[in-house]
């Protein structure tokens, strides 16, 4: 508005009609009104920026505030870990570092732990070099406020004793400095103490004067009250809960060790001590692993290095067992897991004794007698296989048509018998878990080339042809290679081997007039699979023979069973064949199973998982 | 001409199994001698100097693996073929034999004469 519009509306008169005075009177009044908002204006301003300050500051001792509290948090958290009431100072005074201001000296002693003190010390965190001057002014003014601790306070009057007594200074952080006059111009004293369980002071002091405000004052107070209901919760709680677990431990049958990251035996208990002698605590675990020795671990020459599984146990994490350990007479399996935080760091270790000494004996036992039992089977039946067959071969004498007949049936049924011997060996081997499984990357193809090829004479005796069909890629119409897979060759052997001889064996035999088998009559097919490339491998044995008939086929793998018209076929089977190959398939990670009709012909079914077959360690050695 | 007979050293303890061996190898043309314990088939490997050894492993007095050991330590006879013939047959019965320098091991109860004869000619030759 320009200003004579202003004067217009300001007087209401014409502009014609004002004259020079008024225009000035009006404009003066306009600039005072416009002065006045300047001022309204500029007041308003101040305010809001003094309420900016105002909420700054409230802001920083809010952060403040919140770093005190999160100071407090992470105390709190640490003191779960320190039950030693020293740590717990410790933990304390840094605590109280990162809200003091940085010249302060911190100093404390801990009464609690006066039994076990090989040394009475005073403890200092000293932010700048002290005095001697410094030190004594320190311990005078620790003295004076204990004096003024309430009589009632427990412990008070051996603490007494001990304050009154000679004192060292120990420093946990800085350096003494003779040459420092120095003098703790502000000190004060914070007691930590719950109930009336005294539990220590702390000392807060530097040497700059009046430093300290009731605020510093209150905030160590309230820091080293928390932290001091925080301990007796926990200590409590630590001590119910040890206290449970010890008598839980204490009458294990089995021996334990529990161990730090630094192989210190931390804690054994009653079975342990008992099984090796060992009895103090807080031995290091060389002196318990050199007791033991191992059976038939060539490479230590015969030493079981326990010292090596705990250090592996301790670095890897991950749990270890030892099958068989030896202590003098008796033997162990051993358990060795880690022990974590709550936050999972690995803390330690635990070592369980299981004696299986018994166990092992009965084993043992048990294996010698079937070695035994076998030997002594097979040697009257050896000597009767042998006489038989030079009787037979008529190399003593010309036998007539019934005598040879009389000797052939003898013949079968020793073959039998020395057969069924060699079956319960095998089944007492697998049942007693004794089973070795050791497997070897190989080219699967030439495997089952390799069984086929050995199985050829005994197919062609009867009359029949094996055929492989190998791998093929439909997609690309050309044999496809398959990768080398882990199997242990022995066992994979056995079980290929029995099903094309049950498929040789199970074929009825029609010899044509000459002496030829018709064809087709008896082909055995041997197919190997993978049915995709990170599938199983599949080998299959399909025979045209008497087939499995309906009511047999659910016990077909059990152990003696044998189907009727097999029996018939081929009376001096065991039973024990198939009872075997599916034990082995199934210790090793596989599946079997089988497709048949009566009279048609039977399929066989064997999967190998593509990962191979799982290794497990048998009679010899131990886990290594 | 015809070579002269092979000597073939039979340790063997159960008299009925060596009795059919002897028998069943003599038909077969070789010459057999026989002992039937460990002690007595040391001696006679070295007095005798055999072409081939058929050895059991139960034997009394000395077992036949401790002979199997003393045989392949000694100069004069270490180059003689051993064949295990026993009625042992654990995996590890056997990988001991092999370890320990015996030519083949045998199941007694699963080899026919006939076979153990093929064995024999086959590890003569072999050991040539």
């Amino acid at each position: 508005m320009r200003p004579s519009e202003s004067i217009i509306k300001y007087q209401g008169k014409n502009e014609s009609e004002l004259t020079p005075e008024l225009q000035q009177r009006a404009l003066m009044n306009i600039l005072e009104d416009m002065q006045k908002d300047k001022e309204i204006i500029e007041n308003q301003r101040k305010a809001i920026l003094n309420t900016l300050e105002d909420v700054n500051q409230s802001q920083e001792q809010l952060k403040k505030r919140y770093s005190e509290l999160n100071v407090l948090k992470d105390l709190l958290q640490e003191l779960g870990f320190a039950l030693k009431i020293k740590d717990v100072f410790q933990r304390a005074v840094k605590a109280l570092k990162q809200v003091m201001p940085e010249s302060v000296n911190f100093a404390y002693i801990t009464p609690s732990s006066i039994p076990d003190m090989l040394s009475n010390s005073i403890y200092v965190h000293a932010q700048t070099p002290l005095g001697k001057k410094y030190l004594e002014a320190i311990k005078w003014s620790i003295k004076m406020a204990f004096r003024g601790l309430p009589a009632s306070l427990r412990k008070k009057r051996e603490l007494q004793a001990w304050i009154n007594g000679k004192i060292s200074f120990e420093f946990v952080e800085g350096e003494r400095d003779e040459s420092s006059a120095k003098l703790p111009l502000s000190l004060f004293n914070a007691s930590l103490s719950v109930g009336d369980e005294m539990m220590g002071f702390v000392n807060v002091s530097s040497a700059e004067e009046s430093i300290f405000t009731q605020k510093d004052i209150n905030l160590v107070n309230t820091i080293l009250g928390a932290a001091a209901g925080a301990i007796l919760r926990l200590r409590q709680l630590l001590e119910s809960e040890e206290a449970r677990i010890h008598s839980l431990v204490e009458g294990l049958s089995n021996g334990v060790l529990m161990f730090d990251t630094n192989q210190v035996v931390t804690m054994i208990n009653q079975a342990a001590k008992k099984m090796t002698g060992l009895s103090s605590p807080t031995f290091h675990f060389s002196e318990f692993s050199k007791l033991f020795s191992a059976k038939g671990e060539p490479s230590s020459g015969g030493k079981l290095d326990l010292d090596k599984k705990i250090t592996e146990v301790l670095q890897t994490g991950r749990a270890v067992q030892i099958e068989e350990a030896n202590l003098e007479r008796f033997t162990y399996q051993v358990f060795i897991t880690p022990v974590r935080d709550y936050e999972g760091n690995i803390i330690g270790g635990a070592l369980v004794l299981h004696d299986v000494t018994h166990i092992k004996e009965v084993d043992r036992m048990k294996t010698e007698f079937v070695s035994v039992a076998s030997h002594q089977l097979r040697t009257p039946l050896t000597a009767i296989k042998l006489f038989v067959e030079m009787l037979s071969g008529e190399e003593v004498g010309k036998l007539n048509a019934d005598q040879k007949d009389y000797m052939d049936n003898v013949q079968e049924s020793t073959e039998r018998m020395i057969q069924l011997v060699n079956d319960l060996l095998n089944v007492s081997r697998l049942e007693t878990g004794r089973l070795k499984i050791e497997p070897m990357p190989i080219q699967i193809e030439n495997f089952i080339e390799n069984i086929i090829e050995e199985a050829n004479p005994m197919a062609r005796e009867h009359g029949c042809v094996i055929f492989f069909k190998k791998p093929f890629d439909k997609t690309q119409g050309k044999p496809k290679k398959l990768p080398k897979i882990s199997i242990d060759v022995v066992l994979m052997r056995q079980v290929v081997h029995n099903l094309i001889m049950n498929a040789i064996q199970y074929s009825p035999i029609h010899i044509l007039k000459g002496g030829d088998r018709k064809a087709g009559e008896c082909d055995i097919v041997v197919t190997l699979e993978q049915k995709d490339r990170e599938g199983e491998v599949v080998i299959s044995v399909q025979d045209k023979g008497i087939g499995i008939p309906k009511e047999a086929q659910s016990r077909i793998f059990k152990k003696f069973f044998r189907a009727d018209n097999a029996r018939i076929m081929m009376p001096e089977g065991s039973g024990l064949g198939l009872y075997v190959v599916k034990m082995v398939v199934e210790a090793s990670g596989g599946k079997i199973w089988f497709e048949s009709k009566e009279g048609k012909g039977t399929t066989f079914y064997v999967t190998i998982p593509v990962k191979g077959m799982r290794a497990k360690e048998g009679e010899k050695g131990f886990a290594a | 001409m015809s070579e002269a007979k092979k000597k073939i050293l039979l340790v063997e303890d159960d008299k009925y199994i060596c009795r059919a061996y002897q028998d069943g190898l003599g038909r077969a043309g070789f010459e057999v001698v026989v002992a039937s314990d460990g002690l007595e088939g040391m001696r006679k490997a070295k007095e005798e100097k055999p072409d081939l050894i058929l050895l059991d492993l139960i034997l009394p007095v000395k077992n036949g693996f401790e002979v199997l050991e003393e045989i392949k330590m000694n100069d004069e006879l270490k180059n003689i073929p051993v064949v295990i013939l026993s009625n042992l047959g654990q995996d590890s019965d056997m990988e001991k034999g092999n370890s320990l320098g015996a030519a083949d091991y045998l199941i007694k109860s699963n080899y026919s004469m006939k076979e153990v004869i093929e064995k024999v000619k086959f590890h003569l030759v072999k050991s040539k």
